[in-house]
């Protein structure tokens, strides 16, 4: 293989994963709830701003940091137990225009709190140290982070997929998903599970936002870019289904890098023809949900 | 062991129940009959507020569930089929039943498995399928079968017979009557299949327009030709 062609492999799953970590806590809150969180990204934004503000620019360790970005997730989540009682909650039964405009109002209001608590300059967040370096693989140079941020994406879908499908809280996710007023009625806790689903995903948008900070200049715009193509991952893997997202994120990452690579003159048109094919070719997505996430 | 006392029901504007009462003994059976219209699918919802808005009462072994949410009716110990099974289509026949157990609490602990497939023999070979890959019969076993899974006190089954097959009926019959003996539920059936009513209880209430024509025995149903002339248009 040509070290071109390692490069493009490993650059493309590391933005592949890095997608991954935006777009699962976005499908997992479409797949249960049925609500498209525009201000997903905004809330990834705050996780990497209260990550930058817990630890720093220079984390001492990969402990450390995975610790902030742990902190980060914790923070989100109260943020998003906040924002389901304040805003979800009360548009599980209306349209979803409503919902629509509602989260991108909360979008505009999570930057100005942004702007507001630590300005608009950029900030810059460095790796931990034993992952800033780069190795040699087939002939190129791939990064350690890069490494790091593939492995926290595998071990996120695996842990995603495991509770889904393996634990008793998956069954029950599924189920609410599946019909949430079956599920009430064999004596299930809707609205609970739906609290603490708002919850995980949030908490899933802070971990991303801690773990991806150092792979880019901080500003109160840094979720927009992100949940654009989690938003395409999720459009092509299926509204709501966690591995169709994971596939189509790698997928995405993949041809995103290939793009870059090869045809740098037409920079980041490749992913646009991808979502055309795949809308035409699949349009319920690569894995349409039903009733799992 | 069920009092539903002056209830009425609302969908939006249209008023569908009117003034209901209703009662069922401990572990005694009834049937709810009626037209399509007359209000019996909304009388189960009420009762385990699950769609209506509901004024009066519904009480269960005298303690009124006042507007307790539908979701905390299964610990009171109801369990509801509803009309069209709503069986998870997306999880195995064996993980369908184990979401029934929820409903179980301390004083009524989950039915084994063994018993359940016991009581339905045709679920054992296929509790690893998907609920949706399921026949119409199979699914309303399994929708049963789902109910009574935690123990109830009060069985709630919504036309349980709509579609099926006749031999399917029969021994759907046999296997509701052999659970309500063996756990001691309290029934409460809305048919419009009347052979599964006279199978599987001994009192019967007639629907119209949402207010209670009649309630009796089945023998004084057999009797009464006005009420079955005149609310449920019987040759």
């Amino acid at each position: 293989m040509s070290s071109q062609a390692v490069f493009v492999l490993f650059n493309g799953m590391a933005q592949g994963m890095a997608f991954f970590l935006v777009a699962a806590g976005l499908t997992w809150v479409f797949g249960i709830l049925k609500i498209l969180n525009l201000a997903h990204g905004a809330f990834f934004m705050l996780g990497a701003y209260i990550a930058y503000s817990v630890g720093g620019a220079w984390p001492a360790s990969i402990w450390t940091f995975l610790a902030v970005a742990l902190v980060a997730a914790a923070a989100v989540g109260v943020l998003g137990y906040l924002t389901d009682v304040l805003v979800l909650r009360r548009l599980r039964n209306v349209d979803y225009h409503y919902a629509l405009i509602a989260t991108f109002g909360l979008m505009l209001f999570c930057e100005g709190v942004a702007k507001a608590i630590w300005g608009t300059d950029y900030f810059a967040v460095m790796p931990p140290p034993e992952v800033d370096r780069a190795i040699v693989v087939g002939g190129s140079y791939i990064s350690v982070y890069t490494l790091f941020v593939i492995g926290t994406g595998l071990a996120l879908y695996a842990a995603l997929e495991i509770v889904m499908h393996r634990t008793w809280a998956g069954k029950i996710m599924r189920a609410v998903s599946n019909d949430p007023w079956m599920a009430g009625t064999v004596g299930i806790n809707v609205p609970l599970v739906l609290m603490l689903s708002v919850v995980a995903s949030f908490v899933l948008a802070g971990f991303a936002g801690g773990v991806l900070v150092p792979n880019q200049a901080l500003s109160p715009h840094v979720g927009a870019s992100f949940v654009l193509y989690a938003f395409m991952a999720v459009v092509i893997g299926g509204l709501g289904s966690i591995r169709g997202t994971f596939l189509a994120c790698i997928l995405l990452g993949i041809v995103e890098s290939a793009n870059a690579t090869f045809m740098a003159q037409y920079g980041g048109i490749a992913i646009y023809i991808l979502l055309a094919v795949a809308l035409v070719w699949k349009p319920n997505g690569l894995f349409p949900a039903q009733g799992t996430t | 062991m069920l009092k539903v006392e002056r209830l009425d029901a609302f969908y939006g504007q249209s008023h569908i129940l009117h003034g209901i009462d209703l009662s069922v003994d401990e572990g005694r059976r009834t049937t709810v009959l009626g037209r399509n219209g007359a209000g019996k699918s909304t009388l189960l919802k009420s009762i385990t507020n699950s769609g209506p808005k509901v004024e009066g009462t519904v009480a269960i072994e005298g303690r009124p569930l006042g507007s307790r949410a539908w979701f905390r009716r299964a610990k009171d110990g109801v369990a509801f089929v509803p009309e069209d099974r709503r069986i998870f289509t997306h999880i195995t026949v064996e993980e369908n039943i184990e979401l029934g157990r929820f409903g179980a609490s301390a004083a009524r602990p989950v039915v084994p498995a063994a018993q359940i497939y016991e009581w339905f023999p045709m679920l054992g070979p296929l509790r690893a399928r998907l609920g949706g890959q399921l026949s119409g019969g199979q699914q309303q076993m399994l929708a049963v079968a789902r109910a009574v899974a935690a123990r109830p006190r009060l069985l709630l089954l919504d036309e349980p017979t709509e579609g099926l097959a006749p031999v399917i009926v029969e021994d759907l019959a046999k296997i509701v009557a052999r659970i309500c003996d063996e756990l001691g539920i309290t029934l409460l059936l809305v048919e419009q299949n009347i052979w599964f009513g006279r199978q599987t209880t001994d009192r019967v209430y007639v629907l119209d327009t949402g207010s209670v024509v009649f309630s009796g025995s089945w023998a004084e149903f057999d009797r009464d030709e006005t009420i079955r002339n005149r609310h449920l248009a019987l040759a």
